[in-house]
């Protein structure tokens, strides 16, 4: 088994991100980190809307991001990453390990210096400068290193341009790892440490240690050091230590302030728990500068230090407002705060105001004695605020993101669609949701209005050339055409000297100031004046196909002859002398646009009768002649010539496509050389069950092309590259470009009687996502197999439940005590739940309805129990009847785990499955992970027991178990009477049930420890499994054992063989293994596309969704796999990651190959791509056709 | 999906070191060093010159210096547990999947993990068992 590894979606999480001008540009950028990918983003300041400037797979896992500017430079550099990469400097090969430094990176304000920090020992310093030629160089590293001391945090201080001095926090456990009794550990010191870059003496110093905080986790710069023009200093200097529960301000020989960190005054929430700072930002403007630090549940306060010169004398602290728990905060100068999100959506927000006026209690260090340092150990009184709606901040864009997806299905529920759509449940707490996620691009509709009749086709046209927006829209019915005017509103109009009573077959803006109208009798052509010349259809004859641009007319007649028109230098439009005879009928004509500083298009494409595609020549000299000749395996139905740009054909000029849709639905795109004017390189594609008409429009300035069938594709250039997209809306009949100064950038088309105006909003995505809100993280959903519904369970860690807050807010007001109603009534889904200590469960079971995407019916668990698994189960002694079965726990500890009392919660489905009725409840010992429907009976995983039950009256009946699995039992799958258990910790199992004798056997397992966190069988002996540490693989079973257990009735066999190991008797053999980079959160056995073949799809906890497909020949794979070598070699990461040991990060990679690595083919320079497809053999079309073709068939993206 | 589990107290005592180098298992205590061919087994060495023994000890020594975590003859149980739960817990904060999942199972946000991760590496075993005098 080969198989080919390809990234559909790619990770949507924002570990980090850093602001600059990266570019060159004078805008700022903000460049993400996805983990395995860089994204570059740029905010507009004017529409405030963000937007992809270019992302990158780099093919390694990034740990740190950081910006820097060298002195007087323009632009900022990306440490260890920027998109052309400037320096690479290695420091550790073996992954993100406990001494490989990389985990901290901090820079010196003035891009003089930059640490690197690992988690523990390692500081590296390094000198950043620049040589003659004003390149980058970076000195050999410094050591900063402290043995025993594990790093917490450091930061670059601003101490202008004295010494680069870096701060870090620091803990030493070379004491507590001597003692016995504890004391030690108790009484560790969290060290402040200074190190200073001596650039004189080119060595690192450490210049200042003192304790601070124990619960310190972070540090942030302040400014300081003096203008270089005046003697102000910028601030203070110093860092601000964030610790749980309060923010100290921190300097060399400088007093210490300290302020709270104001709480939430929610009555339900845990006092005993202390605030954490998550992400914080510092902004300087105009010699002032804030910070804005948020805690974690999402509020942020804007921080502010009152100085004189060098000496504080207050640090003060206020709300600011409320926004989603940010991995990274970003300001930008434009004005807008970018929240990296650590779950969900990403937002840009606008700034309002500065919260600098406003009636929010502030807290000042002078409000405390000794500015809140009197007694370090003892916490300041607590400081309280009361959470609102946005106030300073607006919300200006937001980001769709999938992270974490928790748990998917693909499958095919919405009516009108041929292709399965991607079900993810999303999210974490209150703003979870349940995502559609459809392959195709988003459409809004602005206009949508009924016609009089049902026309056949639209078009419009501006009046003359230099006209910015269109001036009409043309309809064509069976025996008329109707023209509106676009204005103020749009309406019919008479005297544009079109003919009405005609269909029409084309319309073009033709010349500087003319229009053009081509309908079966003749060609109108209406001059700027109102004049109209007409030419006439030969008697008899009639025009039944027409193809125009500019400045050329070509028409086919019902004689299957070709009439050739041109427009001369004073517009007039000549005919030229001869006809050209096809031979056959002539079913689609095209001609591309004039190039820019040309007079003509040299080549006509046509489309006959007999399933061919003529090129013919429309240059001076051979006019009419034709050049090639195409078969094709049906008639076409249309045809359409675009210049469209493809770097990964060339990257110098746009390639002439010529695309043809047939009417068995198949499009076909061909390259016209421009030299020969032979069609080269086809490449097919199945769009639809309606013959295809293709439609030129232009998409962002951008030649694009429509194509109709049964539903609507869009073929258009995006970053360069050609993305080919179904339209995610009706289908169809005719469709054109429409510009007006409502919507610039708009199509209109038509469906049935009405006519609709639209628009593509989001270029490049691949996914529409629609949502379905949650209430609290979702763990798992399935499906029924007779209704649409969806069953899920929704559950949260530290959150109370309703029903236990309503009881409890009851008592405290029976008890008089004071509850704010205000905060109360906040909306759950902006400020989230309060916070409850370890054991509380919030947990509910939620009937969806996929197809209406809604919520139908909801069922909150009382009892602080929580759902961890369900299964419907068809119990053969109910006769088959369904019930669902789901598997709780109460008081639940996640670490270590146990509970009061796991159950099995038996449900009798109401209302055609719209509803629930509890049947009854089963007492487990241990939390049941697991469960699963098995010939008629459940079989559960509970703890370390794999048990198999029945139903009773008032339990369900435990039948068999089997005890010997290692730690815990996540998944379970089966075919007959096999079943394959996943441990949590010990890989994937084989078990088989021997009714005879009632016996659960295992009689297989794997010979490596893995952590399944997904599972799914590929066929009787294979499982493909995801463990949780980014891998996926293949394990399959000799076949020979597999039969011989299959053939032992008893399973006395089995029982009596030696074990291996310590473990089954036999062992699985790994076929396949591959690194993602994301932690797999499902994978199922599917055929994404309609008749297409079965694939492994697999969703992962950051957002990722990928395939592995299998290879069809060792031809395929030979030639795959060397195409990946040579890509090794040309493509090397971003980050520097040598590609085979990334893919290969826990255990090496077998027998897959990186999809996406060899899709980077297309991204190389050509002489490259020419030397690679030359040792392989083919040509670049041929490499390029073969990686689209294994994507395009397998996925249909 | 078994999010909820992500934690039991049987996850510190994987063996994570997630080691790029595919190749023998045994160099993995010893990650981007290369030793001397005739250093490579001091244990074997005995019979040479007391010179090299010693040259090979202190290249020895040098390593452990050098990198934290290296195994020894004489390592306590004690202090091998202690140093797998610290390269897993520095490997959880390191890994974002894996701050994320553990984040999502505790219903803790990213930061919290990562922070209680690099606190509990000070002493991920409690204190140390007590030395026999002898």
């Amino acid at each position: 088994m080969h198989l080919y590894n390809l990234t559909l979606q790619t990770p949507t999480a924002i570990n980090q991100a850093i602001v600059g001008n990266f570019s060159g540009a004078r805008q700022q950028e903000i460049i993400a980190s996805h983990g395995t990918r860089l994204e570059l983003l740029r905010p507009d300041p004017q529409t405030g809307k963000i937007s992809t400037v270019i992302s990158t797979d780099v093919f390694g896992s990034i740990r740190s991001l950081a910006a820097f500017r060298l002195t007087g430079g323009t632009k900022d550099y990306a440490i260890t990453t920027s998109f052309v990469k400037l320096h690479q400097e290695t420091f550790g090969k073996s992954g993100a390990r406990r001494i490989v430094p990389g985990q901290y990176l901090a820079v010196d304000p003035k891009g003089r210096s930059v640490m690197i920090a690992a988690m523990e020992k390692a500081k590296l310093v390094y000198i950043l400068n620049r040589d003659a030629a004003a390149n980058l160089t970076i000195s050999s590293p410094l050591e900063a290193h402290k043995n025993a001391a594990i790093i917490h945090h450091i930061v670059g201080l601003d101490v202008g341009f004295e010494n680069p001095t870096f701060a870090a926090l620091e803990v030493d456990y070379t004491e507590s790892d001597q003692d016995p009794t504890g004391e030690a550990c108790k009484n560790a010191e969290k060290m402040l440490t200074y190190y200073e870059l001596d650039l004189g003496l080119n060595h690192v110093v450490r210049k200042w240690s003192e304790p601070t905080d124990p619960r310190a986790n972070l540090l942030l710069q302040v400014p300081g050091g003096q203008l270089a023009s005046s003697d102000r200093f910028d601030g203070p200097s110093g860092v601000l230590v964030c610790c749980e529960d309060h923010i100290i301000y921190r300097h060399m020989d400088a007093p210490q302030h300290r302020v709270p960190i104001p709480r939430r005054k929610h009555p339900l929430s845990d006092s005993g728990r202390g605030m954490l700072i998550v992400a914080a930002v510092m902004h300087r403007m105009r010699g002032a500068f804030f910070f804005l630090v948020q805690n974690e549940d999402g509020d942020l306060f804007k921080v502010t230090i009152e100085h004189e010169e060098e000496e504080v004398k207050a640090l003060k602290i206020k709300y600011f407002d409320t926004v989603p728990v940010a991995s990274s905060l970003c300001i930008l100068k434009s004005g807008f705060l970018f929240v990296a999100s650590e779950f969900s959506n990403h937002y840009l927000y606008q700034f309002q105001k500065l919260g600098d006026d406003d009636n929010e209690p502030e807290f000042s260090s002078t409000m405390y004695p000794s500015f809140g340092m009197a007694d370090p150990s003892q916490p300041l009184p607590r400081a309280h605020f009361r959470p609102r709606p946005l106030d300073n901040l607006a919300i200006a864009d937001e980001i769709e993101s999938l992270n974490p997806i928790l748990d998917s299905k693909v499958l095919n529920v919405l009516p009108n669609s041929d292709t399965p759509q991607i079900f993810a449940a999303c999210g974490r707490g209150t703003r979870s949701s349940l995502r559609i996620l459809r392959h195709g691009l988003e459409v809004e509709e602005s206009v949508s209005s009924d016609l009089p009749g049902i026309p056949n086709a639209v078009w419009t046209t501006k009046r003359t050339e230099e006209d910015a927006y269109d001036s009409y829209i043309i309809l064509s019915f069976v025996n008329g055409t109707l023209v509106l005017s676009i204005g103020e509103t749009i309406e019919e109009v008479q005297d544009t000297g079109f003919l009405s009573s005609a269909p029409t077959l084309a319309v073009q803006q033709i010349g500087a100031d003319a229009l053009l109208q081509v309908h079966p009798g003749g060609i109108r052509h209406v001059l700027s004046n109102g004049h109209v010349t007409e030419w006439r259809a030969p008697a008899n004859k009639s025009i039944v196909a027409a193809t125009t641009n500019k400045r050329q007319v070509v028409v086919a007649l019902s004689s299957a002859e070709l009439v050739y028109f041109e427009l001369d230098l004073e517009g007039q439009l000549n005919e030229y002398q001869d006809r050209k005879a096809m031979g056959s009928t002539v079913l689609a004509l095209s001609i591309g646009e004039v190039p820019e500083g040309r007079q003509r298009t040299p080549y006509l494409a046509v489309g006959c009768e007999d399933q061919t595609v003529r090129v013919v020549s429309l240059d001076p000299e051979s006019t009419l002649e034709t050049i090639s000749l195409q078969a094709l395996t049906a008639p076409p139905s249309s045809i359409c010539v675009a210049e469209m740009m493809d770097f990964s054909i060339t990257r110098v000029e746009p390639v002439m496509f010529v695309n043809i849709g047939l009417q068995n639905g198949v499009l076909l795109r061909t390259v016209l050389d421009p030299q020969t004017g032979q069609l080269v390189d086809t490449r097919t594609r199945f769009l639809g069950t309606r013959p295809i008409k293709l439609i030129r429009v232009q998409i962002q300035r951008q030649p694009a092309i429509l194509a109709l069938s049964s539903r609507s594709w869009l073929n258009y250039t995006h970053q360069n590259l050609m993305h080919f997209t179904p339209l995610i809306f009706e289908s169809f009949d005719y469709a054109w470009s429409f510009s007006a100064e409502l919507s610039p950038e708009g199509l209109i088309g038509i469906t049935g009687s009405t006519l609709k105006i639209f628009q593509i909003p989001k270029l490049g995505t691949k996914l529409k996502q629609d949502s379905i809100p949650l209430s609290y993280t979702p763990r798992k959903f399935i499906t029924h197999p007779s209704n649409h519904y969806f069953y899920l369970i929704e559950g949260d860690h530290r959150v109370i439940g309703d029903d236990a807050a309503a009881k409890k807010l009851g008592e405290l007001r029976n008890q008089g005590k004071d509850v704010d109603e205000e905060v109360l009534e906040l909306p759950q889904e902006v400020f989230g739940k309060p916070k409850a200590p370890a054991g509380t469960w919030g947990s509910a079971i939620r009937i969806i309805d996929p197809i209406e995407a809604k919520t139908v019916a909801y069922f909150p668990l009382d009892g602080n129990e929580a759902a961890f698994s369900l299964a419907v189960v068809p119990f053969s002694a109910r006769n088959g009847e369904l019930h669902l079965v789901v598997g709780t726990a109460a008081d639940t500890l996640v670490s270590p785990r146990s509970c009061s009392s796991g159950f099995l919660r038996t449900y009798r489905f109401t209302e055609d499955g719209a509803g629930l009725e509890l049947i009854h409840k089963t007492e487990t010992d241990d939390v049941p992970l697991a469960l699963m429907a098995f010939q008629g009976r459940l079989t559960a995983g509970v703890g370390k027991a794999l048990r198999i039950y029945d139903i009773g009256k008032k339990k369900l009946l435990r039948k068999v178990e089997n005890k010997s699995f290692a730690s815990a039992i996540v998944s379970l799958n089966t075919q007959g009477s096999r079943i394959i258990v996943g441990d949590m910790q010990e890989s994937v199992s084989f078990a088989v049930y021997k009714p005879p004798e009632n016996r659960l056997l295992i009689f297989a397992d794997d010979s490596q420890p893995r952590w399944v966190s997904a599972c799914t069988m590929v066929d009787y002996n294979t499982v493909a499994v995801g463990d949780r540490f980014g891998n996926v693989f293949v394990n399959r079973l000799d076949p020979k054992v597999s039969e011989q257990v299959d053939d032992d009735p008893t399973g006395a066999g089995i029982l009596h063989e030696k074990s291996i190991l310590m473990g089954a008797p036999h062992k699985t053999k790994m076929i396949a293994h591959f690194h993602v980079g994301d932690l797999v959160t499902s994978i199922h056995k599917v055929a994404m596309v309609a008749g297409g073949r079965e694939i492994l799809l697999y969703t992962c906890l950051h957002g990722t969704i990928g395939i592995l497909v299998p290879f069809v020949s060792k031809e395929d794979v030979d030639f795959i796999s060397t195409l990946e070598q040579h890509m090794r070699q040309e493509n090397s990461s971003l980050v520097g990651r040598d590609h085979l040991t990334w893919r290969g990060y826990y255990t090496p990679v077998k027998a897959v190959v990186d999809g996406d690595l060899c899709e980077t083919f297309a991204q190389l320079p050509t002489q490259k791509q020419s030397s690679i497809s030359g040792e392989l053999d083919r040509t670049v079309g041929e490499v390029s056709k073969k990686l689209e073709q294994l994507r395009v068939t397998t996925s249909g993206f | 999906m078994t999010m909820t589990w992500a934690i039991t107290c049987s996850w510190f005592f994987i063996f994570l070191l997630p080691s790029s180098d595919t190749s023998a298992a045994a160099w993995r205590w010893f990650p981007n060093m290369t030793i001397p061919k005739s250093k490579r087994f001091f244990v074997n060495s005995s019979f040479k010159s007391s010179e090299l023994r010693y040259t090979a000890n202190t290249q020895l020594e040098h390593l452990h210096a050098r990198y934290t975590g290296t195994g020894h003859a004489d390592l306590t149980k004690y202090e091998w547990l202690t140093h797998q739960h610290r390269d897993t817990l520095s490997s959880i904060v390191g890994h974002p999947t894996l701050t994320s999942f553990l984040a999502i199972a505790d219903g803790e946000s990213a930061g919290r993990v990562k922070f209680e991760m690099a606190e509990k590496m000070l002493q991920p075993c409690g204190p140390p068992p007590r030395k026999d005098d002898d």
